[in-house]
């Protein structure tokens, strides 16, 4: 038994060459918390995340250590003035927000060590082919889950 | 320090000059530390134990050589500023301060300038940096301007405003202590210079960036609407802290009619603080507070300080520095204004290239060594005023002159607007020479 059972497989992913709106385009009309970011022979780069496109449309000095900015009570920005952040940050280049540092499994993994990357990740977790680091598949909170409760395969 | 030398075991190994031993124990530790290489605390403590080691110190010895009063008011104040700054108080003096000019540029780099020039005269550089770059990477992000400018006038102030007073920069507070001079002394002596420094480097600034500032209006009233009153996360803790401060300040200032040394004051005012913010509170978190507040001290300075001190105490106590005083003061003919004046520049350009720490802790016995010189105890105080002023202010010289500046250029980096050592040369060596020149003024005016 291994990572293989509980992956959905032929993820939808995004090209290298994707920008911010795309991967917002598809996290939006899916309800992903991630999308994997693939370059053009399919091998697995990193993810986007809905938490990076959330950090992006927000003050940088909120997210530096030791900076002492970790509450925006007094900021009074309007929903306009996100918006037009956004506006301005959608068309930067998916490679320059991508998160890197998720864990990944090979479909070969074994279950319990797969559940435990998913509990650390604590969102969905790439499944990598270790010879040629194709993405292979996606183990979700949803797919992982159903496998368990037994709810039909993923 | 402790006063004059104090002659200890001496008896050194492999039978070599103790004075070389020292001299050369010393070098290496220089050049090591300046290397960056290790840590600089690793590197001060194992100099520290080598001395004993080598017999030139007995641990007795040594820890006399520790000046306990830098160590305590440092101490104290990284104490009571951690409490301070969880009610957020210096983010509502930031904001504050940049409505106050209706958002404009150039009135909010004044003002922040301005800020943290006086929050830097009564706490720690690297602290007020620490407390108001990120606010002003705030503001400059709504404002569409570069951060650039307002950071290099911050750095230039957080070392300006340092150099005001007793407390505001370690090389004053390691004078303070080892020549016995009171708070006050520091503010009648020093901070006249300060704010004409201060001032005069906002002329320059002004003609390389100021001039050419602008934000839309749409931005600047985007931070018009920030309510600096919702920054005030603790009301309590901020009234609690605030008292505190007041306290301390006033103690600090009636410390000599008082009696009391500034470790005591500084030390005392940390307790009492942790005490109002935590005596409503359980055990365990009263723990928690105390471990958090105690965490927040800079404790590789303050060990780097220890080892510092040891290994300066070790120096001395051979009499190389004594030696090198003697020599020093027969180079200048025993002259007070080529002395002082040779003081003010050599510490300054010093001070831009390595730290001012060791730098003082050096210069400090080697200047008490000069007494005899210029007739006692007394004729050095020009001399002191000038080593505080050029290791104070040669900070600003480069990027590596002083820990706040590499402080905020890593919180420029983070935030995307890298500050690179050339570039911030070219421009921060003429202004801090331009510095030097004002209290070379300043100096032989009112001392020589």
């Amino acid at each position: 038994m291994t990572a293989r059972q509980l992956m959905k497989e032929r993820p939808m992913v995004l090209p290298h060459t994707a920008r911010l709106r795309d991967a917002a385009r598809l996290i939006l009309e899916h309800r992903f918390r991630n999308v994997p970011v693939v370059d053009e022979s399919g091998r697995y780069l990193g993810v986007v995340s809905a938490n990076r496109l959330l950090q992006m449309v927000l003050p940088k000095a909120a997210f530096m250590e030791r900076s002492g900015i970790d509450s925006l009570p007094f900021v009074k920005d309007t929903l306009a003035d996100f918006r037009e952040r956004w506006r301005e940050v959608a068309s930067t280049p998916v490679l320059e927000c991508l998160d890197t540092d998720l864990e990944t499994v090979t479909p070969e993994t074994s279950i319990a060590e797969t559940l435990l990357s998913l509990y650390h990740n604590r969102t969905s977790l790439p499944v990598v082919d270790a010879t040629t680091m194709r993405l292979v598949g996606i183990v979700s909170h949803w797919s992982a889950g159903a496998a368990m409760v037994g709810e039909g395969s993923p | 320090m402790s006063p004059d030398t104090v002659h200890s075991v001496q008896s050194v190994v492999f039978g070599l000059d103790p004075r070389w031993v020292a001299g050369g124990l010393f070098v290496v530790t220089y050049a090591v530390v300046m290397s960056e290489r290790v840590n600089r605390a690793i590197v001060a403590l194992l100099a520290a134990g080598l001395m004993i080691f080598a017999g030139i110190l007995t641990q007795d010895a040594a820890i006399d050589g520790v000046d306990f009063n830098t160590l305590g008011l440092l101490t104290g104040m990284m104490v009571i500023v951690a409490v301070t700054k969880r009610s957020g108080v210096f983010q509502y003096l930031a904001i504050w301060s940049a409505k106050k000019v209706q958002a404009r540029p150039w009135g909010i780099l004044v003002m922040l300038t301005l800020v943290t020039a006086l929050l830097s005269a009564f706490l720690d550089n690297v602290t007020t940096v620490l407390l108001i770059a990120p606010v002003t990477l705030l503001i400059a992000e709504e404002l569409r301007v570069s951060p650039y400018p307002f950071l290099f006038s911050e750095i230039f102030a957080s070392n300006i405003g340092g150099t005001a007073t007793l407390i505001g920069d370690p090389p004053n507070i390691m004078i303070g202590s080892a020549v016995d001079l009171t708070f006050n002394d520091f503010v009648m002596n020093l901070s006249p210079v300060v704010l004409v420094v201060l001032l005069v480097t906002l002329v320059p600034i002004y003609l390389i960036w100021g001039r050419k500032m602008h934000a839309e209006p749409q931005y600047r009233e985007r931070v018009m609407r920030f309510d600096e009153r919702e920054a005030i996360t603790d009301p309590r803790l901020l009234k609690q802290s605030l008292s505190v401060l007041g306290l301390v300040l006033t103690a600090f200032v009636l410390a000599h009619p008082l009696h009391l040394e500034p470790a005591t004051i500084a030390m005392f005012g940390g307790a009492l603080l942790l005490l109002l913010a935590n005596w409503p509170h359980g055990a365990d978190e009263q723990a928690r507070n105390v471990h958090h507040a105690f965490t927040e001290v800079e404790w590789v300075t303050i060990f780097f300080f220890v080892g510092l001190f040891i290994v300066v105490h070790g120096l001395d106590s051979t009499g190389l520095l004594r030696m090198l005083a003697e020599w020093l003061a027969a180079a200048t003919g025993g002259d007070l204004t080529v002395t002082a004046l040779s003081i003010l520049w050599v510490s300054a350009i010093a001070s831009a290239v390595v730290d001012n720490i060791p730098f003082v802790a050096t210069m400090i016995p080697l200047i008490k060594s000069m007494a005899p010189t210029f007739g006692g105890p007394e004729g050095l105080m020009p001399l002191w005023w000038s080593l505080s002023l050029g290791a104070c202010l040669g900070g600003n010289g480069t990027l590596v002159g002083a820990s706040a500046n590499l402080i905020v250029a890593g919180l420029a980096e983070r935030a995307g607007q890298p500050i690179r050592f050339v570039p911030f040369l070219l421009a921060a060596f003429p202004l801090m020479l331009l510095s030097i020149v004002i209290s070379t003024v300043y100096i032989y005016l009112r001392y020589l």
